[in-house]
């Protein structure tokens, strides 16, 4: 390890900061492109769910 | 070869009905120029040195203007489905449109060029190098314009979105022209800049006529 | 070997094939880019000139070179839909333009870190950076583009002509920002980038575009998947899989 301690982690001669604000950003970044289809996949799974009950309960009404 | 004056033919009939196609944009570009001279003050010398881009610029954007509606009355009209459908090419309509729409454009802004010059306290070399820039960068200028309204033909308030489509691809040409200006400006040797300017513009009118009768051809059959 | 690639543009069949591939490509890639920020964090050796914030590389570059394949995928898939008619080419297109814009994004805002303390701005009109904001802007274009023509219910193959048009372009943006740049500025800095890496700077950096790769894989097919899905739920098979589970 490059570092000693925690504290020279979060520091790393004062460009702590930027280096791990980059970090953070990259992945949220990823993270939202993660969860933005999961999302979305759940949502028409649902979507779909409902459609599929209207469409029977109309079948019923109709006899 | 007669499509292709006809198609001409009615692109200035239609202007000529219609003023505010051409007019309207014109002033436009007149404005923003007027904007630019008012925000940066009545110094001569910080003036000098922006003019030549702030012209330039200001022509770009008043391009988008007038290419809002470069396709949206024939395709209402329903004249592009017959283009589309008879046996004339439409290589050759959507070149005749680009060359009206050009003449239309850039040629009362060249002969107003000198005018802005004075006003911008231009000398008569830096005019004529203006004007050069203007007259090479111009046609890739319009032939771009015209495939971001091929592709937006029919979209309500498309002229913004022409932008948003269309600008990345003007930033070759402008680092040319500036360069361009830059090399007169020192007196250097501008042939390079005007090489590479006529160069994109064979690429322009190679590629995009075909990348707008495609939109077009898309457009109609829809 | 053309009749497997005939099935893949069947929506149906490519939903079935792909059922994996999204979890396992995604938890390789997560694998992959744990181990390589890890490694870049931590045990990866500091710069001589840059100190620490060299360790941006490894987020920023693979950042870099996978924005731009984002967006020859994009231009092979608007190809091929143009060319074979291919909808699910036309999806995939859809598909890869959101991932492209917020992988380009990411390289700027990066970039823009690492500048900071290396270079003492924000924002430095590179021409590396600035080529990359000229292909951001091009992913911004197409994603409106495409939204308008949602709206309106039209075709989407306008965008696959300018995604095409764009590819065309790019190289020429390349070379005229590249040019563009050393007119405006004088070279007052050299990139750290090219002088020879020792394996515990590159192996990292392969890992995290290797990361990089795979996940945006595995969104892009989750994203397809889901667009498929949308399109044909009037079907039977998609019924079915809304029913189950």
């Amino acid at each position: 390890m490059i570092f000693e301690n925690l504290e020279d982690f979060f520091w790393m001669e004062g460009l702590g900061p930027f280096v791990l604000g980059a970090y953070f950003i990259t992945f949220v970044v990823l993270g939202i492109n993660l969860f933005f289809p999961m999302i979305r996949e759940k949502r028409l799974r649902f979507e779909l769910r409902n459609e599929n009950n209207e469409l029977r309960s109309d079948a019923r009404f109709e006899e | 070869m007669t499509f292709f004056y006809r198609t001409i033919a009615r692109e200035f009939l239609n202007y000529r009905r219609k003023p505010g196609l051409f007019l309207n944009p014109l002033i436009f570009f007149g404005l923003v120029v007027f904007l630019f001279v008012v925000g940066l003050g009545p110094d001569e010398a910080k003036l000098n040195q922006a003019a030549s881009i702030f012209i330039l610029v200001a022509s770009l954007l008043s391009v988008l203007m007038s290419a809002e509606s470069a396709f949206d009355q024939d395709y209402e009209e329903g004249s592009l489905e017959l283009v589309v459908v008879s046996s004339n090419s439409l290589l050759i309509y959507s070149l005749a449109k680009s060359l009206a729409h050009w003449v239309v454009t850039f040629l009362p802004l060249i002969l107003l060029v000198p005018f802005i010059g004075i006003g911008l306290f231009l000398d008569v070399e830096q005019i004529w190098v203006l004007c050069l820039g203007i007259l090479l960068v111009s046609p890739t200028i319009i032939l771009l314009a015209s495939v971001g309204a091929a592709m937006t033909i029919s979209l309500p308030r498309n002229g913004v979105l022409i932008g948003l489509l269309v600008l990345p691809f003007y930033v070759p040409p402008l680092i040319f022209v500036t360069g361009l200006f830059e090399a007169a400006l020192l007196k250097q040797n501008v042939f390079p800049y005007v090489y590479w300017l006529i160069g994109l513009l064979f690429l322009a009118l190679g590629l995009a006529p075909s990348a707008t009768s495609a939109c077009l051809r898309i457009a109609a059959e829809d | 070997m053309l009749g497997w690639f005939h099935r893949l543009g069947s929506p149906k069949t490519f939903f079935g094939m792909s059922k994996s591939w999204p979890k396992a490509f995604g938890l390789l890639s997560l694998l992959l880019l744990a181990l390589g920020t890890v490694w870049g964090l931590l045990f990866a050796p500091p710069d001589y000139q840059q100190g620490h914030s060299v360790r941006i590389m490894y987020v920023h570059v693979p950042a870099a070179a996978v924005a731009q394949s984002c967006y020859l995928i994009m231009a092979i898939s608007s190809a091929v839909f143009l060319i074979w008619n291919i909808k699910l080419a036309d999806w995939a297109a859809k598909s890869m333009a959101p991932i492209g814009a917020s992988l380009a994004f990411l390289v700027l805002i990066t970039g823009a870190i690492w500048g900071k303390p290396t270079w003492g701005t924000w924002w430095v009109w590179d021409a590396r950076l600035t080529s990359t904001l000229v292909l951001l802007l091009l992913y911004l274009g197409i994603i409106a583009l495409r939204n308008a023509l949602e709206e309106k219910g039209n075709d989407g193959r306008p965008c696959a002509v300018l995604a095409l048009v764009g590819l065309v372009n790019l190289p020429i943006i390349k070379y005229s920002v590249d040019w563009w740049f050393t007119l405006h500025q004088p070279a007052s800095f050299t990139l750290t980038e090219k002088p020879k890496m020792p394996p515990e700077m590159w192996i990292p950096l392969l890992l995290m575009a290797a990361g990089y790769y795979l996940f945006v894989f595995s969104v892009w097919t989750s994203r397809i998947r889901n667009e498929i899905i949308s399109r044909e739920r009037k079907t039977a098979w998609a019924k079915a899989w809304a029913g189950s589970q």
